[in-house]
């Protein structure tokens, strides 16, 4: 069952097409890859999907509900949580602070609530703080919830974005590049995480990767862009062999990753 | 009204484009120094006024021709600039202050400049000794006034010799350069502090040579420093673009003096105002990117943890504080004379207004500057429920909060604008309003304004005198203050944070930031509009003198000098703007010369504000200087502006 669908869409910027009329369907508790050369539409497709843009032309569908035009933070609202490839945390605030955050779309308590704080509002917000200080140490970052987000590594930071978006309880989640800039080491954790988060919790999950032993360690599917156009779809088997894949970008990197 | 003959239409027409040449040139200054340093001069309108003056002085006592003097004029107001710069903004831009600081310096200079002027010149309207092209000049058949024909000429020649100075002069080139990426200009040998220097310099020239050609059709005198925020309407009317300025400030001048002449004179000031806000909302806020919001580069450290104290200790210590502050507060008036109480009064009004523009400047991140708008609203509101419908006090102060909030939420999209776009809006907005409270005199009796508005009277105790009016003034504050505290550390609160921190992270955390920030503005604008109601009802009367523009940077400037981002620096700042000028009282009218000089020296010492005055000072006792690290050097996410 395909949990997200995107149909002929189409993206251009000025002159430029983006996308050039991408079909996309990701099925719900799967790992799907989205890969392709630079420039090739991935995080644009990224973005449609998360409502930033706004497709020219084609239409985005999430649990059957059409999100082409719904402005992006409903979209959150819907159930998409996203994270960014270059890194988006909101600096001056600490660890615990950008994870509370990511659970926004889930609280109840407006204005009021604050200033008056009855019994509902400050359980909701026990029960925020408990769970995200459960995520941040899920994702390795326990002991450094009182930081502030910008004062924390590069790697460091990617995983406060993963705890943030996966704090809203997300139905599909969109990584951009996750492991970009991560220590082999840090791969390796966010591997375990994704197995985790795809096994154990039924996520669905689409991922924009690089590094292409992750891509194709761990996903089910995988979609490969090319200059705004789909240009094979599979699993990672069929998309490893696929002629118009490797003449696009991957033959050489594919082998050594065989290896 | 007839048709105006075709004549009158062609003299209105030079005479909006004079105007408009005028502002143009000191837009341009705006342009300049934004595209420079991010900074909004708030002084170019007394740069301006400053060269309005040199020009008088030079025509009376030399024998120099006007165009001789146009030019010296501009050039000793350049070199002035370029001394203030060095001496006064320098200091606080090495030291990594947010641009508020360096925003609120200017304002100091600005008030310094018109308090000069004022001692030199005296703050009477002066004639000017000589115009330019007195009599008609025949154009096309039409007789237009010789005066603003001359005005466009030199405007435009000035405007062209700086068109060449860009493109043809090393110099020029090179701010191009640095302007467009300080960083790198900086590698290749173009020093950003000279550029900075110059910049301001040629600001402040160009304003001085509007004022020598402005000064001729008005008098001369320290008011002309209000044309400096309408050219910065200009500005931002040419999206801060060199050439957008030229034709911004030309398009606005007609505009203003057409719609004067056939729309509404007496909203004449506000013409120009009401058309930038419709054009940016209309353009620049689709076009608008993501993370517009204003970065607080400063990074407080706590008192506590200068001293080291655990969380535990540092809450019951904090608590101890509060207790041992809250019994000074109430025992203070026993031991001070009614007038100190009085003072003490206007102050807790000013700190809830203060308390209320905190929230959306120092937590949400936008740059407000007509928040006396409320403050006015709210206390008309609450005169005329008081006097016209016999409303009791309690309800007549909901109903200023209520009135106040309803139109922020009003105009809430305002600030979804970016910036330097929100804060003119913002202005023009406020001097909107005041305009309305001038003209709607069927409501608001126009300027004579409204008097004998009642004391307040809750149930049985009726506010009498200023001790009683202190301990009301206070329960009202220390309720804004702990539910601004409460909702500053809520879900409410951080969604606003977030999004002052990264608009577009925010977005895909599902808030929706536009509605965010309409409600940090409605919500910042019923405390104005509660203190504006203590206001009408502590003074009796009010009118709109009270709540001008010169208030809502007051307001500005309580938030900037107590730190952005505090509750308690909020307070402490309306503490100081309010009553250091009156504690200098002795100083006569020096002590607003006195206030300039130390809101910049303020500025260039606390670059966290005075809630950081008392952290700083144990730091330095501990010899621990815990040096804050500027944001650019700690990767991504305080990244401001761009």
């Amino acid at each position: 069952m395909a949990i997200l669908t995107a149909e002929g869409v189409r993206v251009s910027f000025g002159g430029l097409q983006a996308l050039a009329g991408v079909d996309l369907a990701v099925d719900e508790g799967t790992i799907h890859g989205l890969i392709g050369p630079n420039g090739s539409g991935k995080t644009t497709l990224c973005n449609v999907v998360s409502g930033f843009y706004r497709p020219r032309a084609g239409r985005v569908a999430f649990q059957g509900r059409d999100l082409t035009t719904l402005p992006p933070h409903e979209v959150a609202v819907a159930g998409i949580a996203r994270t960014f490839q270059d890194l988006q945390v909101f600096g001056e605030m600490t660890a615990l602070e950008n994870v509370l955050v990511g659970g926004h779309c889930r609280g109840r308590s407006g204005v009021v609530g604050a200033v008056v704080k009855p019994a509902a509002v400050r359980r909701e917000d026990t029960a925020g703080r408990e769970e995200a200080r459960a995520m941040l140490t899920y994702v390795g970052l326990a002991g450094l919830e009182d930081r502030r987000a910008n004062r924390l590594s590069f790697g460091q930071q990617r995983m406060l974005e993963l705890a943030r978006a996966l704090v809203s309880r997300p139905r599909l989640l969109l990584l951009d590049e996750p492991a970009a800039g991560l220590s082999p080491a840090m791969v390796e954790r966010l591997t375990g995480i994704l197995h985790a988060l795809r096994g154990e919790r039924g996520l669905t999950i689409l991922m924009v990767e690089h590094v292409i032993r992750l891509v194709m360690g761990i996903s089910d599917r995988i979609t490969v862009l090319d200059h705004g156009e789909r240009i094979a779809e599979g699993p990672p088997e069929v998309i490893r062999r696929d002629a118009r894949v490797i003449e696009a970008y991957l033959g050489s990197v594919l082998d050594r990753a065989a290896d | 009204m007839d048709d105006p003959p075709i004549e009158i239409l062609a003299q209105q027409l030079t005479g909006g484009l004079a105007v408009g040449c005028v502002y143009a040139l000191v837009a341009l200054g705006f342009t300049m120094m934004l595209r420079a340093t991010d900074l909004v001069n708030f002084a170019q309108g007394e740069f301006l006024m400053t060269g309005a003056y040199f020009g008088y002085t030079l025509l009376s006592l030399t024998p120099l021709p006007f165009l001789a003097v146009f030019v010296a004029a501009s050039l000793l107001t350049g070199l002035l600039g370029m001394g203030v710069e060095i001496v006064a903004l320098r200091p606080i831009r090495l030291r990594q202050s947010p641009v508020l600081n360096l925003i609120i310096a200017t304002v100091g200079i600005g008030i310094v400049l018109r308090l000069l002027a004022m001692l030199v010149w005296g703050a009477e309207p002066l004639r000017y000794p000589a115009r330019m092209g007195e009599g008609a000049l025949l154009v096309a058949g039409l007789p237009l006034s010789g005066e603003h024909v001359w005005i466009i000429v030199l405007a435009a020649s000035a405007m062209l010799a700086l068109h060449l100075f860009f493109q043809r002069t090393l110099l020029g080139v090179a701010w191009r350069a640095a302007a467009h990426d300080a960083a790198t200009a900086e590698i290749l040998g173009i020093g950003f502090s000279r550029v900075v220097t110059l910049t301001f310099g040629i600001s402040a020239a160009l304003a001085g040579a509007a004022g020598v050609l402005i000064a001729p059709l008005f008098f001369v005198a320290p008011d002309l420093w209000l044309l400096g925020p309408r050219a910065f309407a200009g500005a931002a009317l040419g999206q801060f673009s060199i050439l957008g300025t030229m034709i911004g400030g030309p398009v606005l001048g007609v505009l203003e003096t057409l719609g004067a002449g056939y729309v509404s004179s007496a909203y004449k000031n506000g013409i120009a105002y009401a058309i930038t806000i419709v054009v940016l909302m209309v353009v620049a806020v689709p076009r608008m990117p993501a993370g517009s919001a204003l970065a607080l580069r400063y990074r407080r450290v706590s008192l506590a943890d200068r001293l080291g104290w655990p969380p535990a200790v540092a809450a019951r210590r904090r608590q101890v504080a509060w207790v041992v502050g809250g019994l000074g507060a109430l025992l203070l008036p026993i031991a001070l004379d009614a007038y100190a109480v009085h003072v003490l009064g206007l102050i807790l009004i000013y700190m809830v207004a203060a308390l209320g523009l905190q929230l959306v400047i120092g937590f949400g991140g936008s740059i407000v500057v007509g928040h006396a708008a409320f403050v006015g609203a709210g206390a008309y509101a609450s005169a005329i429920l008081s006097l016209k419908v016999g409303a009791p006090f309690p309800l007549a102060l909901a109903g200023a909060a209520i009135v106040a909030a309803l139109l922020g939420l009003l105009f809430g999209p305002i600030l979804r604008l970016p910036g330097h776009y929100c804060a003119i809006a913002t202005l023009g907005f406020g001097e909107i309003v005041n305009l309305v409270m001038v003209n709607w005199t069927a409501v608001t009796n126009g300027m004579s304004g409204l008097s004998n508005i009642p004391r307040p009277r809750l149930g049985p105790w009726l506010v009498r005198d200023d001790h009683g009016f202190y301990y009301l003034a206070l329960a009202v504050f220390v309720v804004v203050f702990a539910a601004l505290h409460r909702l500053v550390d809520s879900r409410f609160g951080r969604a606003l944070v977030a999004a002052r921190e990264n608009e577009l992270a925010a977005t895909a955390m599902g808030i929706s930031v536009p509605r965010q920030r309409a409600h940090a503005f409605a919500i910042g604008a019923a405390c104005a509009g509660a203190a504006g109601s203590l206001f009408a009802h502590f003074a009796t009367y009010i009118s709109p003198d009270s709540f001008t523009l010169v208030d809502s940077i007051a307001f500005l400037t309580m938030v900037v000098l107590g730190g952005l981002g505090s509750l308690p620096g909020a307070a402490l700042g309306a503490l100081i703007v309010t009553g250091l000028p009156e504690t200098l009282r002795a100083l006569a009218e020096y002590r607003i010369l006195v206030y300039g000089v130390l809101l910049v020296v303020f500025m260039m010492f606390l670059p966290g504000g005075l809630a950081d005055l008392l952290p700083r000072l144990v730091g330095r006792a501990l010899r621990s200087p815990a040096v804050p690290v500027p944001a650019a050097a700690e990767g991504r996410g305080g990244d401001p502006d761009r």
